[in-house]
């Protein structure tokens, strides 16, 4: 199974895999409207992508109240259709992977296979793996580095 | 992505008034650098006071700024220079302008003076005058993290203490080092009372075929990436070149008395002080250095004009003083530049130490820092230097000969330009003053480039030699043009055709780049046709302010003095090839003998407005 | 012959040093990268091309001029010439 990594020490912060993700789904170019989103500040000196780590036991899909998430194949996919747009699993996610901007929630699907922000990173700050065990450590490392920052 | 609206700010009256710049302007400047102009002749009038309330500030975004298109992170910030009284003109990366996007404009235009220090606050659609009075005073940084503190996570375009305090060569800055550096627009921003513009936004930029956008831009990523000139620029970045000029034998070196100086400030030293680099916003390049000493760079700019031109060896006070110029809010180019001159009129005698109040001597690094901090505040002799060029007429005519600058703008490279000819005409005829960044011909000396790939860019004629004037307008003409381009676009000119490499981005990929945003199909002619118009019409511009053949000249000592040292040695440019030359480039802009734009292309660029 | 040889990035890293004193048999600028790819492999990727053509990447000066402006790699050397090599960049 393959799943996004990221690579901090790696990113420059320019947002081409938010651009290039919003543009996708949106046809719009917007960091802002994107399932991956970097968090930049280059005063305190940091650039860190926020990705869907797809978990194994995800809190959008356990708490959604419609029922709208799903696993298939190992990736968490909201269904649009039974989604009522209440917000819930972006305020859960403790990764804040899911965002919710003008109405929309936008939620990694990984692009079926084919991740558009992957394409478009220069320096292989993300990249679309097929999950080694060496990969999922690093994987579950990088979770953990991320809820201990975030005091979660 | 062609609905983003034109705010119009008038400071005095307090007024904001939202509208949009018609389709048919867009196609004739596109954005950025072009539209600046267009709006900047028609808005300002030739006799005005640069810091006057009368001066229109102008921030404008590139035509694809903030796009999936690769670099595409770019702004200009345009008024009537406070330096040189000509055009002032100043192009900045950063995540500045494509946040002005997503907050839904593609232009301001700032008129009048406020009242008491304000700022604009945009955001989503709408403008703001808010008062800056617990801004007003603080370093470039702080009052960044001030504004990121009070209102989120924004962007602004500040200027300094320089700015506040009317410098003349104030430059104004976002994020860490990102500089609108040259001709001293954060000094226009200061007498507007105007600390910072803040934007945030939330409004994407509709692309016109995305698919087709995805395929360009892949497409063009390949291409890039293939290159062997992004890597180094990636890694290594703009300190290489000082190894390379010093090598060669031509860093301007203590006010161009020398020129090449130590090792020390080579690109691996630099490296030792490189924590992480990091990019603007979609740059694929990343070229800017993260320092280990609390800031960002030094640029290859900073490592001559604030290294080798101060007499400086130290790459750690290098760096410092490339910091505190960005925390001041001054343009490296003008600082190293003016302080390089003042040290060499002392050791001459034009000045004294009554005038300066202290011993003027280069490779003084705690005398170089004291003076910038002087210079931000006016305080002492740092309220003379900050009249940069215009102390001519204090110093003295003989000071003019010493004076390494044209049309009162000190020059913006460390780069000597007495070997190459192509680049001397550059510096010499650039619509801002000594600037490289408006055609920096560096082709020519590509070491295989064949003919025929040398005359397609370029034309016929132009030999391989940078040491001879034959057919040199050609390389400045063809480059003018194609950075004028990228520059309307807000696309860097790290990857502009001819800035680097023969390869990079080119019309035909301007076109494919206009095509998939917009909609609009250019034809390569087209997009060089919107250089030229921007070409002319800044020229124009310099024309009703007083410009003419006379102005279009070198430093004194780049005609009359010889390079002393290295490779370079000996040479230096012949007065009356330069004229010779200089005649032909009119010829081939179709100017006229006294380098002005002829009546019938004004009239029909006016009817444009 | 023998000829002042000066490097810069990248071309220094891949000779370990940034001056050579070369002594040299051959006769033109072609002969001489033959023989210094020779000496200093690492040098080889920073010269030639896929194609094994000399890339555009590297500009040699011989004295004062680019041997663009001379005769390219048939360029000839004479004892006591001064070499430089650099890398194209530009920028500010």
């Amino acid at each position: 199974m393959k799943y996004l990594y990221v690579y901090p020490e790696k990113c420059t912060g320019c947002r081409e895999c938010s651009l290039a993700c919003s543009l996708t789904k949106f046809g719009e170019c917007n960091p802002k409207k994107a399932a991956i989103t970097v968090i930049r500040d280059e005063f305190n000196k940091y650039e860190f992508p926020i990705v869907c780590y797809q978990c194994e036991d995800p809190v959008c899909l356990k708490y959604c109240h419609q029922n709208a998430y799903s696993i298939e194949d190992g990736v968490v996919i909201r269904d649009e259709d039974k989604c009522i747009g209440c917000r819930l699993c972006a305020v859960l996610c403790p990764y804040n992977a899911i965002t919710a901007i003008d109405g929309e929630i936008i939620k990694c699907d990984l692009c079926g296979g084919d991740p558009m922000c992957v394409k478009f990173c220069t320096t292989g700050a993300i990249e679309y793996l097929d999950e080694t065990e060496e990969l999922e450590k690093r994987r579950k490392e990088m979770a953990e580095k991320f809820l201990e920052i975030s005091g979660k | 992505m062609l609905n983003r609206k034109l705010g119009i700010i008038d400071l005095s009256k307090r007024k904001v008034k939202i509208t949009q710049t018609p389709d048919n302007l867009k196609k004739a400047f596109l954005g950025g650098r072009g539209l600046n102009i267009h709006y900047l002749y028609d808005m300002v009038k030739s006799d005005i006071d640069p810091l006057g309330p009368e001066n229109v500030l102008i921030f404008g975004t590139g035509f694809l700024t903030g796009t999936l298109v690769p670099n595409s992170s770019r702004f200009n910030v345009s008024a009537k220079s406070p330096e040189t009284g000509i055009l002032g003109d100043a192009n900045c990366g950063g995540y500045f302008a494509a946040e002005l996007r997503y907050a839904g404009f593609d232009r301001l235009i700032i008129l009048g003076k406020a009242k008491e220090p304000s700022y604009l606050h945009v955001t989503d659609g709408t403008i703001e005058i808010k008062g800056a009075k617990e801004y007003w005073g603080l370093d470039t940084t702080d009052v960044q993290l001030a504004f990121k503190k009070d209102l989120g996570q924004v962007e602004a375009a500040v200027c300094g203490v320089a700015g506040e305090n009317l410098v003349r060569f104030a430059c104004v800055r976002t994020g860490v080092k990102n500089a609108a550096g040259r001709c001293g627009l954060g000094a226009v921003m200061g007498s507007k009372n105007l600390k910072a513009v803040v934007t945030k936004g939330t409004q994407g930029i509709e692309i016109a075929h995305p698919e087709k956008m995805f395929e360009v831009v892949e497409e063009l990523k390949d291409y890039l990436m293939s290159s062997k000139i992004t890597p180094i620029l990636g890694s290594v970045g703009t300190p290489l070149l000082y190894e390379v000029s010093n090598a060669f034998g031509a860093i301007r070196t203590k006010n161009s008395q020398l020129n090449a100086w130590s090792d020390t400030l080579n690109a691996d030293v630099v490296e030792t002080f490189v924590d992480k680099m990091i990019g603007c916003s979609s740059c694929f390049v990343h070229c800017r250095h993260r320092n280990k000493l609390g800031g960002e760079g030094p640029e290859y700019t900073a490592l001559g004009l604030l290294g080798a031109n101060l007499g400086i060896e130290d790459t750690a006070h290098v760096i410092e003083l490339n910091n505190i110029c960005n925390e001041l809010g001054l343009d490296i180019s003008s600082s190293g530049t003016i302080l390089a001159w003042v040290f060499e009129l002392y050791e001459r005698g034009i000045i004294d130490k009554k005038m300066a109040g202290e011993k003027l001597r280069f490779g003084d690094f705690e005398l170089a820092k004291s003076l910038l901090y002087k210079i931000s505040r006016r305080e002492g002799f740092g309220d003379i230097l900050a009249e940069s060029t215009r102390n001519v007429e204090r110093f003295g005519e003989k000071s003019k000969d010493y004076l390494i600058a044209v049309k009162g703008l000190p020059q913006s490279d460390p780069h000597d330009v007495r070997y190459m000819k192509a680049f001397a005409l550059g510096i010499a005829t650039a619509s801002r003053g000594a600037d490289h960044l408006r055609s920096r011909p560096t082709l020519e000396i590509f070491f295989n480039l064949p003919k025929e790939v040398r005359e397609r860019i370029y034309g016929k004629g132009v030999t391989n030699d940078p040491t001879s004037y034959i057919a040199k307008e050609k390389p400045v003409y063809f480059s003018d043009n194609i950075f004028a381009a990228i520059d309307c676009l807000g696309i860097c000119k790290f990857i502009c055709h001819g800035f680097n490499s023969p390869h990079y981005v080119d019309y035909a990929w301007m076109k494919k780049l206009i095509h998939c945003t917009s909609g609009w199909q250019f034809k390569e002619k087209e997009i060089e046709a919107v250089g030229k118009r921007v070409i002319d019409i800044e020229r124009m511009f310099n024309t009703r302010e007083g410009i003419t053949r006379k102005d279009d000249t070198l430093p004194k000592r780049y005609f009359d003095d010889p390079m002393p040292l290295k490779i370079a040695k000996g040479h230096h440019i012949d007065r009356k090839e330069f004229d010779k030359l200089l005649t032909r480039y009119y010829k081939i802009r179709g100017w006229d003998k006294d380098g002005q734009v002829k009546k019938e292309r004004v009239r029909e660029l006016e009817a444009l407005q | 012959m023998k000829l002042a040889i000066e490097l810069t990035k990248p071309f220094s890293d891949a000779v370990g040093k940034r001056e050579l004193e070369v002594d040299f048999d051959g006769r033109s600028v072609e002969e001489l990268l033959q023989h210094m790819t020779e000496k200093y492999p690492k040098l080889r990727k920073e010269i030639y091309g896929e194609t094994g053509e000399v890339t555009e990447y590297v500009i040699v000066f011989v004295n004062d001029k680019p041997i663009s402006a001379l005769d390219g790699t048939d360029t000839g050397l004479k004892n006591g010439d001064k070499l430089l090599f650099f890398f194209p960049i530009s920028g500010g």
